[in-house]
């Protein structure tokens, strides 16, 4: 049977599994954890209590700082680049995440069949994601520039030329686009897994029951892709949150301020600026913003069914 | 000297920084006693030299190599980062109190790092080895001079001129351009040369009938959101200023003479059709596309710096030609510019380090760079040896010499720079994408950057 179903059949209950490996294997699981520990403590945990104190400073990296009380937060919610960054990066996440997840979905039941040269077409889509997101932005900034690949491409075509990258309204979705470009592929691996996971006597069932190929996409798959959909909207609308690797090499949040995201805005003012403070308060509140749409997500998957098959 | 290449990113950075934040507060200041003048107590001194230009590493690596012969108890290390993160990586490193011990400074950030006590006064050294000063270019070592110290030796300088095909120029019949001229009211024989080396799909040019601009397949010039290299020569060309003095925190990027300049450079892509435009010539990519394009055989001339030499030349498949800029309603006016190498103020060797700064602006190891074809030297009586090197290899490149003897302007100098420069460049890519005019792109930008430059 599948990895899914496997996991949830073997399950104990959950004391007999705490006394059990306490007492039986004393500190070694301790051990296994203490090299990631240190990472997450070092990398993750003291920056973040560091921002959280800087936030409260002004400092300029170069000078000793000097305590700000909460005025770097005043300054946030008075400042009108920080709400229109904030209001661009949630349009950047809409215009990502759904056809992101759409097409990764598809890609994962096409890829889902048993045909010879599959194998080939899956690590096909997984390459953009293997590539270096610095690389990707420099590639796709030549073929979009206006003497570049895409269009040269739609002259030859006779469609209308577009300055993708130096249009206000265009080059936050162009910008989206290679990120869709790039992440589609990884996120389809989620789901191929499960897909991969879902019982086919559950398909054969319903085939015997008469049911066309959509109402099986409806009634079993997606219902039993519930826990992968979650991690993968989970995941990926953070990761788009933070979007900046590509702005940054595309088009440093021009033109205008059409692609100045949030975290881009957060990294002009920390790391060009060196207005440490206030970026550090802007850091905080994308932390909280991000945090009240986590657990929204996981309120909305609460709420519905997932499938015990054991 | 000025960003190459601007698509390098640090994410790492930021990790570093925030727990270096940790310990930097109570950062050491340098009370450590080691005088590591590196001659007397035989111990080995380490130093760190950071620079940003992977084309001049190479020389000065070479420099470095005759230093370490002469100075066996120093040890140098060079440490390269491109431009577009060398200022965030040397800041940050600055407030965790470890920044490299001898680095490359620019006008552009040194009023910054001054004023925060992050730069050694030189000064006190150059007395008591009795440097001679005369021997610099006065205007550049003023550049680094800050309340009576001396915080930087000059130990090379770079000019703007026109980089030109000349295959195209032949091509076309057209004599090289070195007697343009310019002014805003009719772009002068610069433009027309520009517009006799635009072509469209038909073979037609700008002005003849039947000229697609749609469909144009190679242009005369290249006009782009490009400070140094590009407007500022202009502006400067039409007896405009960029700021009222050094110091201060006024641009004066808006007065009528400049507005004019800049009107009729934008007016070059999107009325005579002369430059590729959109985001091709905007920030932050201008400065590598322009050289792509000059490569490419797409743009027949543009303008750029001495330092882009090195990589323009391998990149063509052409002779390159360099003609002195087209002479204003002001005459001919290049902005010049000069790094110096600057010592920590933290370092625990300062005498290690001077010894370092004070062999790097000497002529020994401005020879060895100047002969290579790396950079100009900051000595003028050594500048002929640049000057022999890339006519060895068929590059003509005294118009960058003839113009540094000639009217030059120098960078802004002045505090909160980076961010004032980000301002005007946002509001000016706007400017050439055609989306406003350059009246109203100049009263912004001079807004926002005066602005920041007073620190808010």
């Amino acid at each position: 049977m599948s990895f899914d179903t496997k996991m949830l059949s073997t399950r104990m209950p959950r004391e007999k599994i705490k006394k059990s490996k306490l007492t039986s294997q004393g500190i070694t699981p301790y051990l296994f954890v203490f090299p990631s520990f240190v990472g997450v403590l070092l990398f993750m945990l003291i920056p973040a209590i560091a921002v959280l104190v800087i936030s409260l400073l002004h400092w300029n990296l170069l000078s000793s700082p000097s305590f700000a009380g909460l005025s770097n937060y005043t300054k946030v919610f008075h400042d009108p680049t920080a709400l229109h960054s904030m209001l661009i990066t949630v349009y950047y996440v809409l215009l990502n995440i759904p056809l992101q997840t759409v097409l990764a979905i598809i890609l994962a039941l096409l890829l889902n069949r048993r045909l010879p040269g599959m194998a080939i077409f899956r690590a096909l889509f997984v390459i953009p994601w293997l590539a270096m997101p610095v690389a990707v932005g420099v590639v796709w900034q030549w073929i979009l520039q206006p003497t570049g690949m895409l269009d040269s491409l739609l002259q030859v075509l006779h469609l209308p030329q577009i300055d993708w990258l130096g249009t206000q309204h265009w080059a936050l979705p162009a910008v989206a686009m290679v990120n869709i470009w790039q992440w589609t592929g990884y996120n389809m691996l989620f789901f191929l897994a499960g897909l991969q996971g879902i019982p086919a006597y559950l398909y054969e069932a319903a085939e015997l029951d008469g049911a066309s190929p959509i109402r099986k996409f409806f009634t079993i798959t997606l219902p039993l892709l519930r826990p992968t959909l979650l991690f993968v909207l989970i995941t990926s609308v953070i990761g788009s949150f933070q979007v900046f690797d590509t702005v940054y090499v595309m088009t440093q949040g021009g033109p205008g301020q059409a692609t100045n995201v949030y975290n881009f805005y957060i990294f002009q003012e920390g790391f060009q600026f060196f207005h440490m403070g206030f970026a550090s308060a802007l850091s905080v509140i994308l932390f909280v913003v991000i945090l009240l749409v986590t657990l929204l997500q996981f309120a909305y998957f609460r709420n519905r069914t997932t499938y015990d098959l054991s | 000297m000025k960003k190459n290449k601007t698509w390098k990113w640090i994410t790492g950075a930021s990790v570093l920084s925030l727990t270096c934040a940790v310990t930097a507060c109570g950062s050491p200041q340098s009370s450590n006693t080691s005088s590591g003048g590196g001659s007397s107590d035989g111990k080995v001194v380490h130093l760190t030299y950071m620079l940003w230009d992977p084309n001049e590493e190479v020389g000065y690596q070479k420099s470095i190599d005759v230093f370490e012969k002469l100075h066996p108890n120093i040890q140098v290390t060079i440490e390269q980062y491109p431009w577009a993160q060398y200022w965030q990586k040397l800041q940050t490193e600055m407030a965790a109190g470890d920044a490299p011990d001898v680095f490359w400074d620019h006008v552009t950030y040194f009023p910054t790092f001054v004023q925060n006590g992050q730069l050694l006064n030189l000064k006190p050294f150059i007395e008591k080895d009795h440097l001679n000063l005369s021997i610099y270019y006065p205007n550049l070592l003023k550049q680094y001079e800050y309340q009576g110290g001396i915080y930087g030796l000059p130990k090379d300088w770079d000019t703007i001129a026109i980089f030109y095909n000349k295959n195209l120029f032949k091509k076309a019949g057209i004599p090289a351009p070195n007697h343009l001229t310019w002014n805003p009211q009719n772009g002068g024989t610069l433009l027309q040369t520009a517009e006799e080396l635009t072509v469209d799909a038909n073979g037609k040019h700008p002005g003849q009938p039947g000229f697609n601009p749609n469909d144009i397949k190679q242009y005369g010039f290249f006009s782009g959101n490009n400070n140094q290299v590009f407007y500022y020569n202009f502006i400067a060309e039409n007896g405009g200023k960029i700021i009222y003095h050094p110091f201060c925190h006024k641009m004066l990027l808006n007065s009528p003479q400049s507005v004019a300049a800049l009107q009729n450079l934008v007016d070059m892509i999107y009325k005579y059709h002369v430059s590729p435009g959109g985001s091709d010539v905007t920030q932050p990519n201008v400065g590598s596309n322009a050289i792509q394009l000059f490569d490419e055989g797409k743009v027949a001339m543009y303008t750029d710096g001495d330092w882009d030499l090195t990589p323009v030349v391998k990149g063509a498949n052409f002779p390159v030609g360099i003609a002195p800029l087209p002479v204003g309603p002001d005459g001919r006016v290049s902005v010049m510019n000069g790094l110096s190498d600057a010592i920590y103020a933290h370092t625990k060797h300062p005498h290690a380090a001077w010894e370092l700064v004070k062999w790097l602006a000497s002529k020994q190891s401005e020879k060895i760079l100047a002969s290579g074809g790396y950079v100009w030297p900051g000595i003028p009586s050594l500048a002929p040896l640049f000057a022999e090197s890339w006519a060895k290899r068929g590059v003509n490149v005294t118009p960058f010499l003839n113009e540094s003897h000639g009217q030059t302007i120098s960078f802004p100098i002045t505090t909160n720079w980076s961010q004032a420069s980000t301002a005007i460049d946002n509001e000016f890519n706007l400017l050439w994408l055609n989306q406003i005019s350059a009246q109203k792109a100049a009263q912004v930008a001079v807004q926002n950057a005066d602005a920041a430059l007073s620190g808010q």
